[in-house]
């Protein structure tokens, strides 16, 4: 399942910034260089693929690839 | 070293291989006073001994809680950083100063018109209704002009992205007053505006790349290409 997930992340990361060779402990910011503009265009693109709303208090906590990948599996996404 | 009355903002290329406090040294002592133009020509003023120095440790850079960066040890200097694209951007000010520079970029394999769709979807999800409504026509630009501006803005205040996101208007709220933005592409001088008691200065830097400064007063805003 985690793997499911992570691949989706990495698609997505990929069609909306361009930025590749993703691992889990990859940082949005730190080591993609992403800005805010980056991070919201990916929020979008989650959203729109899940059909929910992620509350813009919870996005910055999402640093880090596993973080995205725990929040979904918190959040009952456990299937793309 | 004199204070000075005006918001400078020095923008660099991303990968001129130097390091930030590097960029933010040299923007300090232009600042202050410096004339030479390039890094280069810098360096040369300060083999001959005429630059303005600043000592390296006073730039110290720390952030608030929220993510703000501040100066702790030259409180008088105020600070904001943006980057995107190929720019990185550094504002440097007497007042609260808040900046942001945006490229207008699209997703990969995006036509212009899926973009367009798309920005005035997310102008609805992360904007003021206002503003929404702005970008509902000529969305590709006016997104970009926005987001910029709610970019400075959330920066000058230092709160970031959060849940009140949404709830401040940046723009004017009478259509009227919303026109200079409308002509905000080919104003070389950039366009200004008030809105939520501070002040904004925009412009469009080479052609898809939008930079918005905004502070608690107007004053002069002086831009100068590091590279």
């Amino acid at each position: 399942m985690e793997e499911k997930l992570f691949k989706f992340i990495q698609d997505t990361v990929g069609r909306v910034t361009g930025k590749r060779g993703l691992v889990p402990d990859t940082d949005f910011v730190k080591d993609l260089g992403l800005n805010s503009f980056d991070i919201m265009n990916v929020v979008c693109a989650f959203e729109e693929h899940f059909d929910v709303e992620i509350p813009n208090r919870d996005v910055w906590q999402l640093r880090q690839v596993k973080d995205v990948i725990e929040y979904m599996i918190r959040k009952g996404i456990t299937d793309v | 070293m004199t204070r000075t009355s005006e918001i400078m903002v020095c923008i660099f290329k991303a990968d001129d291989g130097l390091s930030r406090e590097e960029r933010l040294l040299w923007a300090a002592e232009h600042y202050f006073g410096s004339t030479a133009d390039t890094i280069p020509a810098k360096r040369a003023e300060d083999g001959e001994r005429s630059g303005v120095h600043v000592e390296r440790e006073l730039l110290q850079v720390e952030k608030t809680p929220l993510g703000k960066p501040f100066f702790p040890k030259f409180p008088h200097l105020h600070l904001s950083i943006s980057h995107s694209g190929t720019y990185w951007v550094c504002a440097l000010a007497p007042v609260e100063v808040g900046v942001d520079i945006q490229e207008h970029t699209m997703n990969r394999s995006e036509t212009r018109q899926e973009a367009t769709s798309r920005f005035a979807k997310m102008a609805r999800r992360f904007f003021h209704p206002v503003e929404a409504k702005f970008v509902e026509t000529e969305s590709f630009y006016r997104f970009f002009g926005v987001w910029a501006a709610r970019e400075s803005y959330v920066k000058y205040t230092g709160q970031g992205i959060d849940a009140s996101f949404s709830e401040h208007c940046v723009i004017p709220e009478a259509e009227e007053m919303q026109q200079p933005l409308n002509t905000l592409l080919g104003q070389e001088n950039g366009v200004s505006w008030q809105a939520q008691g501070v002040w904004f200065w925009e412009t469009v830097f080479e052609e898809n790349y939008t930079l918005c400064v905004c502070a608690g007063e107007e004053m002069p805003c002086r831009v100068i290409r590091c590279f």
